[in-house]
């Protein structure tokens, strides 16, 4: 990847990131690496390809290594003694390779960092850096102008948007026989706002009548909103991790390793964003087909619609001949709703 | 008191006026801004990070680093054992007792575990590309100080190397990696933020 050469003033915009250091969990971090190695094996990426830079603590080290640099009066002074490294154009190269291009920010290096070392965190910092120094990856720095422009990164329109839900609201209630069967938009006082991810309507539709069809059948108050989107949109991240397990566990066999030692599936960090690293993210891969074939599944759940496309490239890439589902899909194919169901349909009072 | 009483008295102050200006920067800054609703318990949280969070079979860097790690454990209960008898050193003259053989074979075995560990860096080539001089002659200093610790209480004329080298080891701390002592406990507490204990860590994680 060209950058443009690093100067004085774009190393201070970097730096600008400790100088206004925002609490003591960063600081904490920044200083408390033993350089043990043993967060190695717990990296996909150093799985995939045990090569040392691959090791997380060697990532959360090149944020580190700049901090007592410039942070440290050790590190000033003694810089090889301290392991202490300029924020040049090397470092910066470095940064951007494995900081944006080799973690998927899946945390799981923190959970088995022997002291729980939050390395996630720390990659973020450096991010935060090169992002201010305006290093990010062309291809991801476009999807943040246009989240920022029209908050959502697929530039979808207020317009496309409402014409998407309409139709897909006429297929719900043709589908369901059943009136009362809405897709409700900008409801003031609905006791859940459902947030999508924008390729929901862009690519994948059908996704919402899956949900508005499981929202129906509780007899729900919701709506979506114009305008607001969900960048994350992942049910174990939302906070609900035992009851999203339990509905999926009800319906299928989970992998192994599972629950928060599962292996992430490397498109997590924006990695799909960044095309410049097409490649190693499909190579980083390389353990989910294994995972998924040992459970001999042939319907790969993923919690939502933003985590479909990197299990699709994987089942293309790996001939997995599987199918891959978001959970609302599975729950809403699975429903069999009574008459009594669609009767009885609340449009609850509601409760903000 | 003799000369190097002074000494390592001496040595006592510049690690403790070193620390103390690393605490107070540390808490400056104060506490993460959390937004989401509280959960947890920041007692829990430590007591797990002192206890089941050690369990050999809890942890995949544990159970994959069997041997390194049970020799990173000894090798710290060496390092919290050398503190009492430093202290115990410096604030009376030496006289011989029962403990003393016992407590000696213990510092040899941490010791050992300390050079264990030290060699591994040498020789494991992930390690190697981890690890900057610091991390060397802090192992040097904190294996020799238990080494020495172990001599000093069978042969008491080795007193003057025992207490240089230990103010050697004091003042070295504040500078550098050896200080990670200091930051262990506000990461403890930071283990609030990822609430319900283990599962925390990779609620952070996906973000698509
Ligand atoms: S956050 Fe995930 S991808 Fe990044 S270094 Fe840690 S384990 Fe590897
Ligand atoms: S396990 Fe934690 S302390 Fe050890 S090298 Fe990795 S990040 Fe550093």
């Amino acid at each position: 990847m060209k950058m443009e050469p690093i100067t004085d003033d774009i190393r201070n915009k970097g730096l600008e990131v400790f100088r206004n250091i925002r609490d003591s969990k960063l600081l904490s971090h920044l200083n408390s690496c033993r350089h043990c190695g043993f967060c190695a094996e717990s990296s996909i990426y150093y799985q995939v390809n045990p090569d040392a830079k691959f090791v997380p603590a060697r990532k959360a080290d090149l944020v580190s290594s700049v901090y007592r640099r410039y942070c440290t009066i050790t590190g000033k002074y003694l810089p090889g003694l301290f392991g202490a490294r300029e924020l040049n154009q090397d470092t910066v190269e470095e940064m951007v390779d494995l900081l944006f291009g080799a973690c998927t920010m899946c945390g799981r290096c923190t959970l088995h960092c022997s002291v729980g070392m939050d390395i996630s965190d720390l990659v973020r910092t450096g991010r935060n850096m090169l992002s201010r120094m305006g290093y990010m990856p062309g291809t991801l720095q476009k999807t943040a102008d246009a989240a920022l422009g029209s908050c959502n990164n697929l530039d979808i329109s207020t317009e496309e948007f409402t014409d998407t839900l309409k139709w897909l609201e006429e297929d719900l209630k043709y589908d369901l026989n059943d009136d009362q069967a809405v897709i409700p938009l900008n409801e003031y006082g609905r006791r859940i706002l459902y947030t999508l991810n924008p390729r929901e309507p862009k690519f994948f539709p059908l996704s919402i009548s899956a949900m508005a069809k499981v929202f129906h059948a509780a007899g729900e108050s919701w709506t979506l909103s114009t305008g607001m989107y969900d960048v994350t949109n992942y049910a174990y991240y939302s906070g609900n991790l035992d009851e999203a397990r339990v509905i999926a566990q009800r319906l299928f066999d989970e992998k192994n390793p599972t629950g928060t030692d599962n292996l992430c599936c490397g498109g997590g960090g924006r990695q799909l964003a960044m095309s410049e690293y097409n490649e190693r993210r499909i190579s980083i891969a390389a353990m989910k087909p294994h995972q998924i074939r040992d459970t001999g599944a042939e319907i790969v759940v993923t919690p939502c619609r933003n985590c479909i496309d990197q299990p699709a490239q994987i089942n293309l890439t790996y001939k997995l001949g599987a199918q891959i589902k978001t959970l609302s899909e599975i729950v809403a194919d699975s429903l069999v709703l009574k008459e009594k169901d669609t009767d009885t349909h609340k449009a609850s009072s509601p409760e903000l | 008191m003799v000369w190097y009483h002074w000494i390592a008295l001496l040595a006592v102050m510049v690690c403790l006026t070193g620390c103390i200006i690393h605490l107070v920067k540390l808490v400056r800054p104060g506490k993460p801004r959390d937004y989401s609703r509280p959960a947890g318990r920041v007692g829990t949280a430590i007591l797990y990070s002192l206890s089941g969070a050690m369990n050999t079979t809890k942890k995949e860097s544990a159970f994959l680093h069997l041997p390194t790690y049970k020799a990173g454990i000894i090798y710290h209960l060496g390092i919290f054992s050398a503190v009492p008898l430093f202290l115990i050193l410096l604030s009376r003259s030496f006289h011989s007792a029962w403990w003393q053989w016992p407590l000696a074979s213990l510092f040899a075995v941490t010791g050992l575990c300390g050079f264990g560990v030290w060699a591994k860096w040498i020789v494991k080539k992930e390690l190697r590309s981890i690890s900057i001089p610091d991390d060397y002659i802090s192992n040097i200093l904190v294996t020799s100080v238990q080494f020495m610790s172990a001599i000093v209480l069978l042969h008491p004329e080795w007193l003057p190397v025992y207490f240089l080298l230990t103010s050697a080891l004091l003042i070295y701390i504040p500078t550098g990696k050896l200080r990670h002592a200091e930051f262990s406990l506000p990461q403890d507490i930071s283990l609030d933020i990822f609430t319900d204990g283990v599962a925390s860590g990779r609620l952070a994680g996906c973000n698509g």
